[in-house]
């Protein structure tokens, strides 16, 4: 040891001194570099948080790195000195809980002006003393900051359960930390409100879907049923009249009768498809389908169609269509288009008393592929004012409420065309002058099928439709369709066993042997499909594998799928003509 | 934020504090909210309180009694003969908050308890965690006073201050706040600045090779190292530090200042960091009295230092104590210093140089020091503890 210690500074001493003083000062760099990196990722984190709960999920984590804590809560204002616990650490409090109000006084309100404070004993501040358990008694210390809000100050608590837990760079962190947490809680406070409205107006939306579908389906049920009842009794009337007019002992004057009553009911069974497109169309139920035809064929065939309804009000129905068409082959809905033709035509010798209705087609442009096609329907007649032009193809509308009353119709008609045409992709329109007359039109971009495409085609197109004689059970529980269906097959040379119901149907198939079986879908005891099912899981394969024809007047979307998926092979609608008859006993046994 | 000292030399105590306070309220633009004293053994605490008390009965005072006088920015002043010396500073901080109180309990837990929840009570910071607390008790249990405040408020509010002094280690020391005045118990200020402040400690011994066992201690006495009677130890790695008490015992505090024992806290580069243990005094049985407790089981490792050392120690500790705040310099309104008794026995008429080492480092900003029988500070890693020898400043800044 040294002689006399004292006077001489030792070099160690100072390097140690020295030391102490550069470790302090590392120590407080690394701190703040931490602090710096801390915010940079805190902005990082917090500006790409979509949600208050991820801000608070980002901030708790965030500050766990540097602050060790076990709560971090927000209260919000809600009124004059009134803050309530919005987030309790990842979870934001939500609405159908009540309330956890904290009433601001002398301290707090310290805090809230800007004043951070590091509280080592939360529980000596009368306002928190004041808070309802389990925040009272859970947080014994806690850094104490406010924040800039929407609509005043709120209150960060970042709190511990132990006494005295934070140190005054502890707090001084936080402090530096808030203006970017506040501005994270505001934006995702805004998201919040933006995704509440949003929810809110989804479910209001979902809400008048729900109700929009329920209507849907209630008018739905109704035309079904609707249907149901008008085709059933149609169906005999319809066929009564058929086999009338077969017979060979009617004088002239009954068969103007049968005639009328054939008449009479075709435009009711057209009121009623009219009635079923506008319901399928209106709910996007309608599918169109594709064959070959040409538009030359399809005037031809309307024409003939419309010339005798033209001919009672002697007026001139007159084909203008170019020649060239006849050798364009078209693929489409052609009875789609049928339809929308014998509506336009319809409508013109409706509102025609005198002078011709024509109807001129032409091929607009076309390439190997498609072809653009104009179709107008030109009449003489009352024409339609500009003003009421633009409302025409709106549903239930006609040009004046006067129309209706004095033309009939539903005013469907041209609404549905529209439809069809804006489903083919075309366009409609009409140009009309009061008192002169109106053209409607439409224009379709069609694919063109090539000769060798078409002749593939019509060789698959059956001709004669013609079957050997067959073993048919009828089940139909409509004594009237009982009688109908039975002459018509009858006059087609087949033997007919009619049952009342699907459990008789079921009980002749397994005592006699029958080729091929006509089912009603709505019959009392047991109906069709039910039958049908019944039938399908017979023991023996002759009677199981009997083709099975639904016959019914659910002529409604869906009901088709539902006979084949009960096991039938195929659908027939009520009324059916003998036409159907004859053609879907030659699909089946040709 | 305003901090002035003022000091007086009388051996009236009333009359010391006539003179100081008048000083110090010319320097004030208003009346102190806090006055932090050091007095000498010559007045009498007691006497001192009520004249301070009835001069500014509203104002929150915390004094304590210094060994050989005091030091402040105008540099050392002790007392002469029968006159006593009185410092004062006084802080002038409107928005901040300030108390402090006394309490002569004997279970120094306790009592440090009540003193900081008096003192805590008498500001509007209820609950609040103050920026620090400055801590003067009387010598002997301050490890347990410092447990007891950290039951209240935690392990992380810095605690700075020093034990009572007197002239001779005679126990001739005292404290007192506004409430009472004693020679035994715990007086404690909370501060609640509106500015910054940043208390840094000092003690730059160097270890040496020397290193032992505590195989055998009481509280603040070290009976055997490795064994061995400590005392005797303790004299062979010195060179003879304690000869003359070897035998029969005696103070040795000024013998001894440059050599304290360590204990190490903390790592700096690898190199360890040591909390101070002085040795005062050597019993009749061969041990050593200390003015910090020390367990068995402990490695005590010889340090040593030198004058210069400690006369350079002061500035360097203020300069650490202003960059602690990130104020510059121009920021810095005041400080509040601690000084070893024993260090500044062993500087003797050095200690000038210590005052100037200061002055320079802090560019005169007014500051009160004492001279103290143990001290409290904060550890670099946070903990605040009760050691010997160190120096140590607490800057006050204006906030940026």
């Amino acid at each position: 040891m040294q002689e006399d210690p004292g006077l001489n500074h030792s070099p160690l001493e100072e390097l140690r001194e020295t030391l102490v003083d550069l470790e302090r000062t590392r120590r407080r760099e690394s701190g703040l570099r931490k602090e710096a990196e801390w915010l940079y990722r805190g902005l990082t984190h917090l500006t790409l948080a979509d949600s208050p709960q991820a801000v608070m999920a980002d901030v708790t984590r965030l500050l766990a790195e540097y602050i060790p804590h076990d709560d971090l809560l927000i209260f919000t204002p809600v009124a004059e000195q009134r803050l309530a616990l919005s987030f309790a650490n990842h979870s934001a409090n939500h609405t159908d809980r009540p309330a956890v109000l904290l009433e601001s006084g002398k301290h707090l309100d310290k805090v809230l002006s800007g004043k951070g404070m590091n509280c080592f004993s939360l529980n000596m501040l009368p306002e928190w003393q004041a808070l309802e358990e389990p925040w009272c008694q859970r947080i014994a210390s806690a850094l104490l900051v406010a924040l800039d809000y929407p609509g005043g100050k709120a209150l960060l608590v970042c709190g511990s359960g132990q006494i005295g837990a934070f140190s005054a760079e502890h707090l001084q962190m936080v402090e530096r930390f808030s203006p970017l947490l506040a501005q994270a809680l505001s934006v995702a406070a805004r998201k919040m409100e933006l995704a509440r409205d949003v929810a809110h107006k989804t479910a209001a939306l979902k809400d008048a879907k729900e109700k929009a579908e329920a209507s849907e389906q209630a008018k739905s049920t109704f035309l079904a049923v609707m249907s149901h009842e008008i085709r059933t009794p149609m169906n005999g009337v319809m066929g009564a009249a058929d086999l009338l007019a077969e017979s060979t002992v009617l004088s002239e004057q009954d068969r103007e009768l049968v005639d009328v009553i054939k008449t009479s009911g075709s435009l009711m069974l057209n009121i009623i498809n009219d009635v079923l497109d506008f319901s399928r169309l209106g709910s996007g139920r309608i599918e169109l389908e594709s064959t070959t035809f040409t538009l030359d064929g399809l005037i031809r065939d309307v024409c003939r169609v419309m010339q005798p309804v033209a001919m009672q009000k002697s007026l001139l129905l007159d084909n203008q269509s170019g020649s060239s068409l006849a050798d364009l082959n078209l693929s489409g809905d052609c009875e789609r288009l049928k339809q929308v033709l014998i509506n336009l035509l319809g409508n013109a010798i409706k509102f025609t008393r005198e002078g011709q209705v024509s109807v001129d087609a032409r091929c607009l442009s076309r390439n190997c592929r498609q072809a653009r096609i104009r179709v107008a329907v030109t009449d003489t007649g009352i024409g339609i004012h500009q003003d009421n032009q633009g409302r025409l193809f709106e549903l239930f509308t006609q040009a004046d409420s006067s129309t209706s009353r004095q033309y009939g119709g539903t005013g469907l008609g041209l609404s549905i065309c529209k439809q069809i045409i804006e489903l083919m992709g075309g366009e409609i329109g009409v140009e009309s002058e009061l008192g002169q007359g109106s053209t409607f039109w439409f224009e379709l971009l069609l694919p063109v099928v090539t000769a060798a495409e078409n002749k593939a085609r019509q060789e698959s197109i059956p001709v004669d439709t013609r079957t050997v004689p067959l073993r048919v059970l009828v089940a139909d529980d409509n004594v009237i369709n009982q009688i109908v269906i039975e002459r018509m097959l009858e006059r087609l040379e087949h033997a007919v066993v009619v049952v009342g119901n699907g459990a008789q149907a079921l009980e002749a198939v397994q005592q006699q042997a029958f080729d091929v079986v006509f089912m009603d879908w709505m019959m009392p005891e047991m109906d069709g499909i039910e039958a049908t099912g019944q039938i399908r899981a017979l023991p023996d394969p002759r009677q199981s594998g009997i083709p099975i024809i639904a016959m019914t007047a659910n002529s409604m979307e869906g009901h088709e799928a539902r006979c084949l998926e009960a096991g039938m092979d195929t659908f027939v609608s009520k009324p059916a003509t003998f036409a159907e008859i004859r053609q879907v006993l030659y699909r089946l046994f040709s | 934020m305003f901090i002035a000292t003022s000091r007086a030399r009388h051996h009236c105590p009333a009359q010391a504090v006539d003179d100081a306070l008048a000083i110090l309220q010319q320097k004030l633009p208003a009346a102190p909210h806090q006055i932090i004293a050091f007095f000498s053994q010559e007045l009498d605490a007691e006497a001192l309180r009520q004249a301070l008390v009835t001069a500014l009965p509203e104002v929150p005072v915390h004094a304590c009694s210094s060994c050989g006088g005091f030091m402040t920015e105008e540099g050392l002043f002790e007392p002469q003969g029968e006159e006593g010396v009185l410092g004062l500073w006084g802080i002038c901080d409107a928005e901040g908050s300030f108390g402090s109180a006394v309490s002569t309990l004997d279970d120094p837990v306790r009592s440090a308890r009540e003193a900081l929840t008096e003192a805590m009570m008498q500001t509007d910071r209820i609950g609040e965690a103050p920026a620090m607390i400055w801590l003067t008790a009387t010598p002997g249990q301050e490890e347990q006073v410092i447990e007891g405040l950290q039951q209240l408020v935690g392990q992380h509010v810095p605690i700075q201050g020093g034990s009572a002094g007197d002239n001779q280690v005679s126990g001739d020391w005292s404290i007192f706040t506004q409430q009472a005045s004693t020679c035994q118990g715990v007086a404690v200020s909370v501060l609640y600045p509106s500015g910054l402040t940043a208390p840094v400690f000092h003690n730059g011994y160097s270890p040496t090779e020397h290193r032992a066992v505590v195989t055998r201690a009481a509280g603040r006495t070290l009976y055997e190292l490795d064994g061995e009677p400590a005392a005797e130890v303790y004299n062979r790695w010195t060179g003879g530090a304690v000869d003359n008490a070897l035998e029969g015992g005696g103070h040795v505090l000024g013998q001894t200042t440059l050599f304290p024992l360590g204990r190490e806290v903390d790592h700096i580069d690898q190199q360890p960091y040591f909390n101070l243990s002085h040795p005062e005094t050597v019993t009749d049985d061969g041990a050593l009295t200390l003015f910090s407790c020390i367990d068995e089981g402990e490695t005590l490792v010889l340090l040593e230092g030198s004058i210069s050392g400690l006369v350079q120690r002061a500035g360097r500790v203020a300069t650490a104590a202003v960059a602690e705040t990130d104020a510059d310099l121009a920021q810095l309104m005041g400080g509040l210093a601690i000084y070893c008794a024993g260090c500044r026995l062993t500087v003797g008429d050095k200690m000038t140089d210590v005052v100037e080492s200061i002055r320079q480092a802090t560019a005169g900003a007014p500051f009160i020091g004492g001279f103290t029988f143990g001290e409290q500070g904060c550890f670099l890693n946070g903990d605040s503890r009760h050691g010997n020898l160190m120096i140590s400043y607490v800057a006050f800044s204006e906030r940026h």
